[in-house]
């Protein structure tokens, strides 16, 4: 058993290695690509983290099953060899899921600028953060990683029977006295199924409307490119064509896709951005004051939410009379009753308070009744800007209520947030 | 001295009988050429000898050890060559052998790396990058320096071309002279007739006989004819056994069956039964079965 172990651990390390380099470098070409940096950040997360595990794990040449044919002529005993097998796609697993957590902690550190782990993340939830971070991340991947690597270790490695029909010659599994229940064709089923499963359970577990639609099609586009194209030319041609063909179409398709779904993906991620720039909001609202509030007003350039900044600004910063203030901050309301858009609602209401105009939950009962879709939101900013401890006490009961009734990933996300900042609040007092 | 001792030995894939009741031994140095048509079980008793296929019912002894112990250590004593053995690794031959040879006791890597250079095949490529002839080649070599005493070859003398042929069976011829012990399949019976020393034939899941090669056609006889039209050559026991270079046919009988006294001289055939006449003779009379 030793022997094979020292045979094929080090080859495993090598195979490994110059997958996940070209991995970070198919990456980094993304990244650089003319593809919208949504997008590009998105493929290259599926290559990182999904591509290149299910390649260490799929990869025949990982496999020692895969080399039984020459193994069985040698003096190993079989015992040996099954153990060895277990062992080296344990190994596989470790070895290719620290990659994956050095790529995580690069990302980190390229994007904090320090190892230290943000807030909401905790060390069992640690992924990699794939395009903007309103739009696509993936929660859990490392630990789903490993979830897919022992699914993967169970099916090839300690049921080697699985493997059996598909690796190796009829004989060969009769040595082993092996059983064999999965035919060849119905093992790459199972290798696409679980790769396929894998893409559609990592994407419904960011629960992002939208999001499933576009990158499970354009997932599953690739997905089905390379392996139809692999499959079927692979027999015509030379093996190099089909890969080179595989990889055209992937970048092809991939950026033709980006195009086609451009508007819609645009419009997708204005509502987006409207949704977590109140996220991003309380975020400044909390740590630094109204000031941040407002130079965020400020900043603003597009979305229906300037319809409240610039009369805002001008009510606020231009002119502090308080009746100028108080007509332009009505005409804000009569619009946003117009158009029901809560942003617009919320900027008023914050105004209010910033300015003592009003302060009260008749407010965020107003404010309630102009953005029913997202009232959860509503609520936690109301909680934020109410000026009494009644005020707090009334927008706190009410975020428990719709934390409670709201199970959508984008409200509990608020609500996670929400608890965060309330402990370290409670910590503070 | 016996190496291989196989009593009533038995399989069946799927219900389908492939030996019934195989009885037969190999003696120490003797090149064995196991014939039999297609489906005869011929692999099957090598794979069995490797342990790559677990018998059915039946006793066989390797090197006097039960096949039924798994004596995986006896892999040091015996080298398999079959199309089925693959060295699936990404890893040029020339750096992946001296791995392999680490698994083994006596491995001659040296000697694989001469008779490399004998027959002119480059190393620096992986497996599967070979042609089908350069393969079974590798595979040949790494048999042969494995330092191993029994060599079950697996019908791939017939995919190399004539010079390799000829060298690797000189190699084999030299492994025998010097106590090494091999078995041979092959569907092309004239290729072993000038140096195997007995020959097992299989029929119908079972051994047909077993027997020296110098002995081989002591029962029978052959005779020539231009048009086949003799009348004791419609005898069930007497076979089409080939055409010759002047036109004529042959046919062979036991002469037991057909007395060939009953023939007239000019159609007497004076050069001897040959393996391949006999090995015809059995398939035929297995297909008139």
């Amino acid at each position: 058993m030793i022997s094979l172990l020292k045979f094929f651990i080090p080859n495993i390390i090598k195979n490994t290695l110059f997958f996940y380099a070209l991995a970070l470098t198919a990456s980094a070409l993304l990244m650089i690509s003319p593809m919208h940096s949504d997008y590009s950040k998105t493929l290259a997360g599926f290559i990182i983290m999904l591509v290149f595990p299910l390649y260490t794990y799929f990869n025949a040449n990982n496999y020692l099953s895969a080399s039984l044919g020459w193994i069985l002529q040698t003096p190993v005993p079989k015992l040996s060899i099954i153990l060895a097998n277990g062992i080296l796609n344990l190994f596989k697993i470790v070895f290719s899921s620290l990659l994956l957590l050095i790529s995580w902690l690069i990302v980190i550190l390229f994007e904090n600028g320090t190892f230290e782990l943000p807030d909401s993340i905790s060390f069992s939830r640690i992924g990699i953060q794939l395009g903007s971070p309103h739009d696509f991340s993936i929660q859990d991947s490392y630990f789903f990683i490993f979830l897919v690597s022992g699914a993967a270790a169970l099916l090839f490695g300690i049921l080697p029977d699985m493997l059996g029909k598909a690796q190796l010659q009829r004989a060969q599994a009769q040595q082993l006295n092996l059983k064999s229940f999965i035919s060849k064709g119905a093992l790459k089923q199972v290798a696409i199924a679980t790769a396929l499963m894998s893409f559609v359970i990592f994407a419904e577990n960011n629960e992002i409307p939208n999001f499933i639609t576009y990158n499970l099609v354009l997932g599953l586009g690739v997905l089905a490119s390379i392996y139809l194209t692999l499959n079927s030319v692979k027999y015509v041609y030379d093996i190099k064509k089909p890969i080179a063909a595989a990889f055209l179409i992937f970048f092809v398709g991939s950026y033709a896709s980006v195009k086609i779904g451009n508007q819609q993906i645009s419009n997708h991620k204005i509502a987006l951005d409207e949704r977590f720039d109140l996220i991003n909001f309380l975020g400044s609202f909390q740590d630094n004051g109204y000031e941040t509030l407002f130079k965020e007003l400020k900043a603003g350039t597009e979305s229906s939410i300037d319809i409240g900044r610039n009369d805002l600004l001008n009510a606020v910063q231009l002119n502090k009379n308080k009746e100028i203030v108080n007509e332009t901050l009505a005409q804000l309301n009569d619009r946003c009753n117009t158009q029901t858009d809560h942003t617009c609602r919320l900027a008023s209401y914050i105004t209010n308070i910033r300015l003592g105009v009003k302060s009260s939950l008749t407010d965020l009962d107003f404010l309630r009744k102009g953005c029913p879709k997202d009232l959860l939101s509503c609520s936690l900013l109301g909680l934020h800007a109410a000026g009494t401890q009644e005020d707090h006490a009334a927008a706190h009961s009410v975020m428990m209520i719709e934390c409670k009734n709201r199970k959508d990933n984008f409200n509990q996300r608020v609500c996670t947030n929400y608890y965060n900042s309330r402990s370290k609040q409670i910590a503070k007092i | 001295m016996k190496i291989i001792e196989a009593k009533n030995i038995s399989k069946s894939f799927n219900d389908n009988p492939v030996l019934s009741k195989v009885s037969f031994a190999i003696e120490k140095g003797t090149f064995t050429a196991l014939l039999g048509k297609n489906g005869s079980g011929k692999s099957t008793i090598l794979n069995i000898l490797m342990g790559e296929i677990l018998l059915d019912k039946g006793d066989c002894l390797l090197f006097g050890r039960d096949l039924k112990s798994n004596p995986d250590d006896l892999k040091n004593k015996i080298a398999h060559v079959s199309e089925k053995i693959f060295f699936a690794y990404p890893m040029a031959i020339s750096k992946f052998i001296p791995e392999y040879a680490k698994f083994f006791t006596s491995f001659d890597t040296k000697l694989f790396f001469q008779m490399a250079e004998d027959v002119k095949l480059d190393l620096g490529r992986t497996f599967g990058t070979y042609s089908r002839g350069q393969k079974m080649q590798i595979l040949l070599m790494a048999a042969l320096a494995q330092g191993a005493e029994l060599l079950l070859v697996d019908e791939v003398t017939s995919v190399l071309d004539a010079f390799s042929r000829n060298y690797f069976i000189a190699r084999l011829k030299e492994f025998t002279a010097k106590g090494g012990t091999v078995i041979l399949t092959t569907n092309i019976v004239s290729e072993v007739q000038n140096f195997c020393t007995d020959v097992l034939f299989l029929s119908q899941n079972q051994i047909k006989f077993q027997t020296p090669l110098k002995s081989v056609g002591e029962n029978f006889k052959k005779v020539r004819s231009l048009d086949g039209k003799h009348p004791l050559l419609k005898n069930q026991q007497c076979f089409l056994s080939g055409t010759n270079s002047d036109g004529s046919f042959s046919y062979i009988f036991p002469q037991n069956k057909v007395n060939e006294k009953d023939f007239p001289d000019l159609m007497q055939d004076k050069r001897g039964v040959t393996l391949e006449d006999l090995y015809i003779y059995h398939s035929q009379r297995e297909h008139n079965d």
